[in-house]
């Protein structure tokens, strides 16, 4: 405007007719001024299981006078994405990000906001979202658990150390008053009666009596740290790395379906939350609780202290899953191989990242790895069976610790 | 002593930020980096001041709204490349035969400055969004090139400019009233 008044002013057209262009731009975009805003709406956030893509649409429905709306999709642990859309028509959009992050998570939080023609109007931003989904960790294929000291039960899948009606055989006797007659060895009443010159007697097969494992799962979901320990202070975990709580729900999970197959009964104790307490049970339905209880694990507003262990169940193996960098969750295990629980403990802190360490950093952290490592000692020392529970970085290709658990099951057997 | 592969690796991350966390993936209709978008606008405006800009002074000056431009598309670097093209068309002789691509360069680079104003280096844009914007611009043009061809003809022929001056500023008031007025039942 100033460059035509200008123009006009000095009897210069060629100066006035520059600015023309933008005044025309001008008034065109207020005769044509949005009169509604696009309606704009997100579907429904859906997580296929056995994958690690969580999508949402986005659906916008055009508006008269609205050209373009531009918005931005952010989600916590990934770079917010901008961009600047036709909404001449109605539009879908597919937001999607893939994480190894397990629990409830939020996703897709989006400020929009319409623009007219050539931007010169334009709406207050606005938000919609985010949305909440709960991933449930996958489970990895084991092969074979420990047990704990002592079995409970009649029946079960493990022999125990009791005369009964089991599998595996545990001596030959003199046929008594209530022995099933199915249970006669007649090979050995026909060798024996031979040889002792007592072929009136009988003998028969006595087995060892089958039992089940009592199993609790303790899940201490503080210090959730995630492997590049420059974040450590900051709690920023990216979504492409697991945290060691996503690492603890993935081995609870992979150790329950495993025992829970074998016919055990499994509980599970969440340390974040008093009174979050599953009783021991068997049974696939029982498993799928368990699993989206060990999903929900996490560390509630207001730090627990537990002034007395939580109770479990006479002669149940404790399993507890922690980082160990705190000394809470080594003395409940100490207290409960005191108590004479047979107590694994499984080391969940990620494989370490400490590139993006300062020297300041740096020493920080060998502190407190000194201080955990000591922590663990003391553990072993005290009878508390430590696994370290490998992951790969990014959750892929991850390794179980196969091996270790392994040799701990067949270590044990003769104990029971 | 210093590990001089860590070194590198500071200045690589940032001074030892963590690398950038991935993107939320969202699907777009033919995306154009936002950044492309400015480097094509700043191009336009260079070739702008480029027109017109006669000694190092002017190349400085323009450099600097250039700059603008690719720097802060929205932030007002598009005005200033106007008006400092029409009034180193003011200081020029009458009517130079730049003023067209002038007229058309400008208003592109307004266009163009006003579609990715607000959106960052990183962001993106469908290309539709450019097919409207672009569609006006051709018909703005139209009627601004048919005005630039007139002047040159008034000029050419020396005629009297007084009633044109007042067919422009009629036009003005016109335009400021009818602008003000709508400004205000939109808002």
């Amino acid at each position: 405007m100033f460059l035509v008044a200008l123009g006009i002013l000095l009897g210069r057209p060629d100066v006035s007719v520059l600015g023309v262009p933008m005044i025309l731009s001008f008034v065109w975009a207020l005769s044509h001024p949005p009169t509604m805003v696009p309606q704009i709406s997100v579907g429904d956030l859906v997580s296929v299981p056995g994958s690690s893509t969580v999508s949402q649409s986005l659906g916008m429905r055009p508006a008269e006078g609205v050209d373009t709306v531009r918005f931005r999709v952010s989600a916590v642990g990934y770079s917010a994405v901008e961009a600047l859309v036709d909404v001449s028509g109605p539009r879908t959009f597919e937001m999607s990000a893939t994480t190894v992050r397990t629990g409830r998570r939020q996703f897709f939080g989006v400020d929009y906001r319409s623009q007219g023609r050539d931007s010169v109007l334009a709406t207050d931003p606005e938000t919609i979202g985010p949305s909440s989904v709960l991933l449930l960790p996958r489970p990895l294929w084991l092969q074979e658990l420990p047990l704990p000291f002592q079995l409970h039960g009649l029946t079960g899948s493990h022999d125990s150390r009791r005369p009964g009606e089991g599998g595996e055989l545990r001596d030959v006797a003199l046929f008594a008053p209530g022995d099933r007659l199915r249970r006669i060895d007649w090979r050995t009443s026909a060798r024996r009666g031979s040889s002792t010159g007592r072929g009136q007697q009988l003998y028969v097969k006595r087995t060892f009596a089958t039992a089940d494992a009592h199993i609790m799962l303790v899940v201490d979901p503080f210090d959730v740290v995630g492997p590049d320990v420059s974040t450590w202070s900051t709690g920023r975990i990216r979504s492409d790395h697991m945290s060691s709580l996503d690492i603890a729900r993935r081995a609870a999970v992979s150790l329950a379906r495993l025992w829970i197959d074998q016919g055990d009964r499994v509980g599970l104790v969440d340390l974040g939350r008093e009174g979050r307490l599953l009783l021991p049970a068997g049974g696939r339905r029982h498993l799928h609780r368990l699993t989206h209880h060990v999903a929900l694990a996490d560390a509630g507003r207001e730090a627990v202290l537990h002034n007395r262990a939580p109770q479990i169940p006479s002669g149940a193996l404790v399993v507890l899953f922690s980082t160990f960098l705190d000394d809470d969750p080594a003395h409940l295990a100490q207290m409960w191989r005191h108590q004479g629980h047979r107590v694994l403990a499984i080391d969940v802190l990620p494989r370490l990242i400490r590139a993006y360490l300062t020297p300041e950093g740096s020493l920080a952290h060998r502190m407190v790895m000194m201080d955990r490592s000591d922590r663990v000692n003391l553990l072993s020392l005290s009878g508390v069976e430590v696994v370290r529970w490998h992951e790969g970085e990014r959750g892929v290709g991850a390794e179980a610790p196969v091996t270790p658990l392994m040799t701990l099951a067949r270590m044990r057997r003769r104990h029971r | 002593m210093a590990n001089p592969i860590r070194s590198v690796l500071w200045f690589r991350t940032g001074g030892f930020s963590s690398p950038a966390a991935p993107p939320v993936a969202i699907t777009l209709r033919h995306p154009i980096p936002g950044w492309v978008v400015r480097v094509a606008c700043a191009s336009v405006a260079a070739g702008c001041v480029g027109l017109l800009a006669t000694d190092r002074t002017r190349w400085i000056i323009g450099g600097i709204v250039v700059m603008m431009v690719l720097i802060r598309p929205g932030g007002g670097g598009a005005v200033t490349l106007t008006l400092l093209t029409g009034f180193w068309v003011l200081l020029g002789d009458p009517f130079v035969p730049q003023v067209f691509p002038l007229l058309l360069g400008n208003h592109l680079v307004i266009v163009l400055s006003a579609l990715v104003g607000s959106l960052p280096w990183r962001g993106h844009l469908e290309m539709s969004t450019l097919r409207s914007p672009v569609l006006r611009m051709l018909m703005i043009q139209v009627v601004a090139q048919s005005l630039a061809v007139m002047s040159w003809w008034i000029q050419a022929r020396s005629i009297s400019s007084i009633p044109f001056q007042i067919l422009g500023a009629i036009g003005i008031a016109l335009i400021t009233w009818v602008a003000y007025s709508r400004l205000r039942e939109t808002v």
